[in-house]
């Protein structure tokens, strides 16, 4: 029995879809430098996200009839708290 | 070795604990563990979701017959812990959203669900998106003091 894929117009054959995928790239990379054994060693942090997307068009019209995004987040959020000297 | 003025490192862990309530009125009177959970919004959300946003909303909200309102659980397995000076917590899976369809969203509100006032935590984004029929998953970042999702540094 061939498989089929859930898509905006219901179950389909996967045999009449096109599978297609894409990467998108929305990393920054922050360095850091501290000293370590008298040398300044740079430590690299990466922020943001990476998308991995996953398409399916109808291999007769082209039409987008599915899909999913995956993303991942490199760096949560942080809060900085402060304590000042009293008087 | 000096004293020195500071958080202490401890004090941010119990924060994520709920160890700590200042004030005079208690304003907490649950013995149970919270839930979390992630909704998500539309890029044109008006008011935006944003560091004033405080509690869940529905405006602006992903509305389809494919989002169940109200967003999709977060696991919470993980203890906050410290390392360093650094406090912080990190969803233990992945948040996920199967069979959605949502066109034009761009920002998950990270929220306390058990409370009737559902008190918001996070926002994050991701830039403009559009899923069909498909699945959406959020990949959380690694658990620790540099990366971990919500840190107290």
């Amino acid at each position: 029995m061939e498989p089929v894929v859930y898509t905006k117009n219901g179950n389909v054959l996967a045999s009449t879809l096109v599978y297609s995928t894409e990467w998108e790239d929305h990393i920054e990379h922050e360095v850091t430098l501290s000293f370590k054994d008298e040398q300044l060693v740079p430590t690299v942090t990466k922020h943001g996200y990476l998308l991995f997307k996953e398409r399916y068009h109808d291999a007769e019209t082209g039409e987008l009839v599915k899909e999913s995004l995956h993303a991942y987040q490199f760096k949560g959020l942080d809060i900085s708290p402060t304590a000042e000297q009293i008087g | 070795m000096a004293n020195t003025a500071a958080i202490c490192t401890s004090f941010k862990k119990e924060l994520l604990l709920g160890y700590h309530a200042f004030g005079a009125t208690l304003a907490r009177s649950d013995t149970t563990l919270d839930s979390f959970k992630a909704a998500l919004y539309y890029t044109a959300a008006s008011p935006s979701i944003d560091a004033t946003t405080t509690v869940y909303t529905t405006t602006g909200e992903v509305v389809d017959a494919s989002y169940a309102a109200a967003g999709a659980a977060v696991t919470n397995a993980s203890a906050p812990t410290t390392s360093g000076t650094t406090a912080f917590w990190t969803p233990s899976a992945s948040i996920a959203w199967t069979t959605l369809t949502a066109v034009a969203f761009d920002a998950v509100l990270l929220y306390n669900v058990t409370h009737a006032t559902k008190y918001a935590v996070a926002v994050f984004t991701f830039g403009s998106q559009t899923v069909t029929a498909g699945n959406f998953t959020l990949t959380m970042p690694t658990n620790d003091a540099s990366t971990g999702l919500l840190r107290l540094a």
